[in-house]
C-alpha cells in the first residue's frame, strides 16, 4: 500500500490547499475500493505491479489534480483578455525592437565598430524580457479581477449596440495630399539643386559674407535622394491611392534615414558655416555673424532631430497597421480559397 | 472504393476529432446521468459502477470533480459516513437538484425530438 500513499502524496501536493485533505480522502477510498474488487477478481492480494497498473488507469498526478482546479485559477490570462494582452505585448515588443535596431544603426553609421551593432541588438533582450514580464503580470491581475468582480458581465449589462464605432472607411491616400506632396516636393528639389549655385537661397543677403563648410557636400546626395523618394511616393500614390502601405513605408524609411543623416551632421559638421575671409572690421563682423548663425543652425537641427525621433512612433505605428491589414487580407483570401 | 474513401477520410479528418466531438456530446448527458442516478444515495465508487452498468462509463478523474462542482452549485448534498469500517462520502440529489433534473430532462427530450426531426429531414 506504500505505492498508493506515494501516489496520493503526489496528487495532494498539486491540489488547491483548502480542498487537499477532502479530495485525497475520497480518492484514497475510491482507489482502495477498486483494489479490493480487483483482489476479489484475482482471488489473491495485489502485488506492486497490479497496484501500479490500477494507478496508471487513474492517470498522472498532474492530470488528476488539474481536473479539480476551477476557474479563475486555471489560466493566468483567460480568453476574454487574451486578445488585448497579445496586442499590447506585440506592440511593445515591436517598438522595443525598432528602438534597439535604430540605436544599433546609429552607432554603426557614426563609425562605431560592428561589436556595438551586436550589443545594441542584444539590448533588445534586456528590454523585451521585463516588458513581457510586466505586461503579463498586469494582465494576469486584470484577469483575476475580471473573474472575481465579473467586470465583463457588468459591461455586457450596460452595453448599448448603438455605441459601436461607425464603419471604418476604406483607407486611401487623398488625391489632394498626393498633389500637394508633388508640388511641394518639386519646389524643394529645385531649391536643393539650385542651392550650390545660388547661396543666396540659403543665406539671403548674408550670402556674400557666409558659406557652408565643405563637409556638407557628403550629405548633399543623400538629402536629394530622400527628397526624390518622397516625390516618387506622391506620384505613385496619385495613380494608386489604395497603396497606403507605400506612404507608410516611405515615411518610416525617410524618417529613419533622416535621423541617421542628422546624427552624422551633428557629429561631424561643426562649424556649419564659415565667414568669407576679409580683413579689417568687416571681417570681424562676419565672424560674429557666422558664430550666431552656427548656434541657430545647431538649435534648429537639434529641434528637427527631436521632432523626427517623436515622429518615429506614429510612422512605425502606421507601418504596423499596414502590415496587420496585409496579413489579415492574406488570411481572408486563403480562407476563401480553401 | 471504400478503402480509397477511408484513406481520404483519414488524411483530411483530424485523428482525435471524433473522440473530441464524442466527449463534447457526452458532457451534458453525463451531468443528467449523475443527477438521475443520485436520486438514491451513493458514494463515488458505487455510483461509477452503477453508471457503467447502464452503459455510461465515466472515469474517476471526471466523476469526482463533477460531483464537487454539482455540490458547490447546490444540486447535490454530501456527507462523510462510516460503512464497512471505512469512511465514505455519500452523495444525494438535493431539492434544487431534483428541480434541475426535471428541467434538464424536459430540455433533453425537446432536443431529442428536434434532432430526430432534423435528421429525418
Amino acid at each position: 500500500m506504500e505505492l498508493i500513499q506515494r501516489y496520493l502524496q503526489a496528487v495532494k501536493f498539486l491540489l488547491p490547499r483548502a480542498q487537499q485533505d477532502d479530495i485525497v480522502k475520497e480518492l484514497s477510498e475510491d482507489i482502495r475500493s477498486r483494489m479490493e474488487d480487483k483482489e476479489a477478481e484475482l482471488t489473491r492480494p495485489l502485488n506492486e505491479i497490479d497496484q501500479a497498473a490500477i494507478l496508471k488507469q487513474y492517470g498522472h498526478p498532474l492530470i488528476v489534480a488539474s481536473r479539480y482546479r476551477q476557474p479563475p485559477f486555471q489560466h493566468l490570462i483567460g480568453p476574454v483578455l487574451f486578445p488585448f494582452y497579445w496586442f499590447v505585448l506585440k506592440t511593445l515588443l515591436w517598438i522595443a525592437l525598432g528602438v534597439c535596431l535604430l540605436n544599433s544603426i546609429a552607432l554603426l553609421t557614426s563609425g562605431e565598430p560592428l561589436r556595438h551593432l551586436l550589443n545594441g541588438t542584444l539590448a533588445f533582450a534586456h528590454t523585451a524580457l521585463p516588458a513581457f514580464g510586466w505586461v503579463t503580470l498586469l494582465f494576469g491581475v486584470l484577469d483575476f479581477l475580471e473573474g472575481r468582480l465579473r467586470l465583463l458581465d457588468r459591461l455586457n449589462r450596460r452595453w448599448d449596440p448603438r455605441s459601436l464605432p461607425s464603419l471604418a472607411k476604406r483607407t486611401q491616400v487623398r488625391r489632394s495630399e498626393s498633389i500637394f506632396g508633388l508640388v511641394a516636393g518639386t519646389v524643394y528639389i529645385i531649391w536643393l539643386l539650385a542651392v550650390p549655385y545660388y547661396p543666396f537661397l540659403i543665406f539671403g543677403p548674408a550670402a556674400s559674407a557666409l558659406r557652408l563648410t565643405p563637409v556638407w557636400h557628403q550629405f548633399y546626395i543623400p538629402v536629394v535622394v530622400l527628397a526624390l523618394a518622397g516625390l516618387a511616393q506622391s506620384a505613385v500614390n496619385l495613380a494608386r491611392p489604395d497603396w497606403t502601405w507605400l506612404r507608410a513605408a516611405t515615411r518610416l524609411v525617410s524618417n529613419v534615414v533622416a535621423l541617421i543623416i542628422l546624427r552624422s551632421i551633428l557629429h561631424k559638421t561643426y562649424p556649419f558655416v564659415t565667414a568669407i575671409a576679409d580683413k579689417g572690421t568687416t571681417g570681424a563682423h562676419y565672424e560674429t555673424l557666422a558664430a550666431t548663425v552656427n548656434i541657430c543652425i545647431a538649435v534648429a537641427l537639434a529641434g528637427t532631430g527631436i521632432g523626427l525621433f517623436i515622429g518615429l512612433i506614429p510612422n512605425a505605428w502606421l507601418c504596423l497597421s499596414e502590415l496587420r491589414r496585409f496579413f489579415q487580407g492574406r488570411a481572408a483570401t486563403a480562407s476563401h480559397t480553401s | 472504393m471504400c478503402i480509397a474513401q477511408w484513406v481520404l477520410y483519414s488524411m483530411t479528418i483530424e485523428p482525435n476529432l471524433f473522440e473530441n466531438l464524442r466527449m463534447e456530446l457526452r458532457r451534458g448527458s453525463l451531468i443528467m446521468a449523475v443527477l438521475a442516478q443520485l436520486r438514491t444515495e451513493q458514494y463515488g465508487y458505487t455510483l461509477r459502477k452503477a453508471l457503467a452498468e447502464h452503459g455510461m462509463v465515466i472515469d474517476e478523474g471526471t466523476l469526482y470533480p463533477l460531483l464537487r462542482r454539482l455540490e458547490s452549485q447546490g444540486l447535490l448534498v454530501s456527507e462523510w459516513r462510516e460503512e464497512d469500517k471505512r469512511n465514505k462520502r455519500f452523495y444525494l440529489l438535493s431539492a434544487d437538484g431534483k428541480a434541475m433534473l426535471k428541467q434538464l430532462l424536459a430540455e433533453w427530450k425537446s432536443i431529442d425530438s428536434s434532432l430526430n426531426g432534423i435528421v429525418k429531414g
